[in-house]
């Protein structure tokens, strides 16, 4: 990248003050805005919805949902690979760009960071929903028990709730740690008593110094490094649940990469979503500038490009390996009951995104705002008509049927978001929504690079 | 500006983190006994009996074999509990004003079975087969325990999966000849190996789910 284009990422007179004061009083201020207040209550109501149907599901059972043979997994698992594709993007944007330092990764890398962490817990919460007894749940740990029982290796549900959970607490301890020097600022500027000791409690005794920068450098760049096999390791095991059955349509060794550059397609379309979100609703739209948004919608371009080539190579395979059930599956993709979920995919997944070659959508906040909510339309109809299709006609004619979603399926998937905007919006009260660390290092890049070119 | 937190925080601070350490270690450790304690097992548990029936006196004092009362050990699942007329066919003629005999009279005149309490309780979802066990082999004691040094009857084993599969892994040490499968005390086969062929055990089969869990 160029120095130009470095230089165009900060707007001119941004100082460590005025830039630390901006942001922190986002936090600090003692009203919050209107608009934050009504999304707040939205989503908290819709939060509330959530947890009305998971005491539902699980005092009732998952009969509730629209599951059942031969559809068995539905929309559980459908939401649970959405979700965790969306976290994604999270962790190679904080983790990936960092390693490869990226210039403009600062002024996004907290917003992926939360929204990778609550993007899991709907994920994590969704594959629990699922369980038909959720209470059995702890068999999946491997702990001594009175019964030698041991979890079965050989179960893609158990590499599941270890892959969730080295997310979740990966994730979890990433944010937080990122979070440490920005926490410190929070406390060192709250005036009052209490918020001082909410942020000092936080900051676990942050000084600034110069030993504590040499522990956070060397931390980071491990737990960095540490992320970038998880980006990929965990959705390509989500992706072998569907890969290691038989099953046609499923049963795919293209799955964990295509899997995975379809979740880093839609956690970027998120990123962006969420970007084009702050940017106005906190009036930065001078640190979160439009060549952020151009550098998002490239990312999801390319995603989208990989995630394409995989739909042509399913295609391609079926012909090719001339096996009639996974023709028969994908010829169903195209014409059978669950049709329209396949050329909606076809249309959000393959069509729509080729706008992105063009600069001038990239660039605009509108366009990249209708496209991120038409990729993640695209990637959830993808994973619907991956479960859906290749389970509901599949070897045994007398066994197919067609399935359909309830409104319990419905109402769990809206509370599902409620809850995600719900967390996200009770973050960026309570945290800085950009890391003013980090935009502290790029402005004094800037001033270096000035210096030198004096 | 004044410093937000004493000094002292510094030390509460570690003596926190520790303890949260400590909690977590203390927890781990109490959930492991607690699971495998009586409290949780049930072993060595005594049920109040309609009647306060003594095996020691019975087994260990009389000689009485365990088949005499529990007839259909080697036929069903089910061991069997006596009825009141096994109980009569001495206690018609012996200590028939026994106090301690009442209920035993009472359910012979009234025609109404006596309601002894299960001892050795097995979860629904497990499938137990008496008669697999003692034609193949196990005495009643390798899970009853010395019952004729029972005065009254109590839990003798954990009764958990562990203790099955413990077994189920390695049968031979509590194999016996078929003539002494009711004996107590009985001393170890000289030769296991040729008991698990005589009773043609496949331990390879034992440890499936189906094999209990059908």
């Amino acid at each position: 990248m160029s120095q130009d284009t470095a230089e165009k990422l900060l707007p001119e007179g941004l100082t460590h003050g005025n830039m630390t004061g901006r942001i922190a009083d986002l936090v600090l201020a003692n009203r919050a805005r209107r608009r934050w207040w009504l999304a707040f209550a939205v989503s908290g109501v819709l939060a509330l919805l959530f947890v009305f149907c998971l005491v539902a599901v699980f005092s009732t059972g998952v009969g509730l949902f629209g599951i059942n043979i031969p559809v068995a997994w539905g929309f559980p698992i459908v939401n649970t690979i959405w979700w965790i594709g969306i976290a994604h993007a999270g962790t190679l944007i904080s983790a990936v760009l960092l390693l490869t330092r990226q210039p403009w990764r600062a002024p996004v890398a907290r917003l992926a960071e939360a929204m990778a962490m609550f993007a899991i817990v709907c994920a994590g919460i969704y594959a629990i929903a699922h369980l038909g007894r959720p209470q059995l749940m702890h068999y999946l740990l491997p702990y001594p028990n009175t019964q030698d029982l041991w979890p079965q290796w050989r179960s893609p549900l158990v590499w599941d709730f270890f892959a969730i959970s080295t997310y979740f607490i990966f994730t979890l301890g990433f944010l937080f740690f990122s979070l440490l020097p920005d926490f410190a600022t929070l406390r060192d500027r709250a005036r009052s008593r209490a918020l001082q000791i909410f942020y000092g409690l936080l900051a676990l005794g942050w000084r600034n110094s110069a030993q504590h920068w040499a522990r956070y450098e060397q931390v980071n760049r491990v737990l960095a490094a540490v992320a970038a096999p998880i980006v990929v390791s965990v959705t390509g095991i989500i992706s072998l649940d569907l890969a290691v059955s038989i099953v046609p349509g499923f049963h795919f060794t293209i799955f964990p990469p295509y899997f995975v550059a379809g979740a880093l397609f839609s956690g970027f379309a998120t990123v962006a979503l969420l970007a084009v979100i702050t940017r106005a609703m906190f009036g930065l739209r001078d640190l979160i500038t439009r060549r952020h948004l151009d550098y998002l919608g490239r990312m999801m371009l390319l995603f989208a490009l990989i995630v394409n080539y995989a739909y042509i190579q399913e295609i391609f395979t079926a012909w090719y390996s001339g096996d009639l059930y996974q023709r028969a599956v994908t010829i169903d993709r195209w014409t059978g009951p669950y049709a329209p979920a396949w050329w909606g995919m076809f249309v959000c997944n393959v069509l729509l995104v080729q706008l992105l070659w063009f600069k001038s959508v990239r660039r605009s906040s509108a366009a990249i705002f209708t496209l991120a909510i038409t990729s993640n339309i695209g990637m959830w109809l993808e994973r619907y008509q991956i479960l859906f299709t290749s389970m509901h006609a599949s070897f045994i004619p007398a066994t197919w049927d067609t399935v359909t979603p309830t409104a319990w399926d419905g109402l769990l998937a809206l509370g599902s978001l409620g809850l995600f905007v719900f967390f996200l919006l009770a973050f960026v009260r309570l945290a800085p929504v950009i890391s003013m660390h980090d935009m502290r290092s790029a402005i004094y890049k800037r001033e270096q690079q000035r210096e030198q070119t004096k | 500006m004044p410093q937000i937190f004493h000094p002292r925080v510094n030390g509460l601070t570690r003596i926190l983190l520790a303890g949260g350490a400590l909690a977590i270690v203390a927890f781990a450790c109490v959930a492991w006994f607690l699971n495998r304690s009586p409290y949780s097992t049930g072993q060595g548990a005594v049920p109040e009996q309609p009647v306060p029936f003594s095996h020691q006196h019975h087994v260990g004092g009389l000689g009485i074999d365990c088949r005499y009362c529990h007839t259909g050990v080697d036929r069903s699942r089910f061991a069997g509990l006596p009825d009141t007329h096994t109980c009569m066919s001495c206690h018609s003629q012996l200590w028939t004003e026994a106090q301690m005999l009442a209920p035993v009279r009472e359910s012979l005149k009234e025609d109404r079975p006596l309601r002894w309490m299960r001892v050795h309780r097995l979860p629904d979802f497990v499938y137990f087969d008496h008669r697999a066990h003692v034609t193949r082999g196990i005495g009643c004691e390798s899970c009853h325990g010395r019952v004729d040094r029972m005065p009254l009857m109590s839990q003798a084993a954990p009764m958990t999966m562990q203790w099955c599969l413990d077994c189920h892994r390695n049968p031979q040490k509590a194999l016996r000849a078929p003539d002494r499968i009711t004996a107590m005390g009985a001393p170890a086969a000289s030769d296991p190996n040729a008991l698990l062929r005589r009773y043609r055990i496949h331990t390879d089969r034992m440890t499936e789910c189906v094999t209990c869990h059908r």
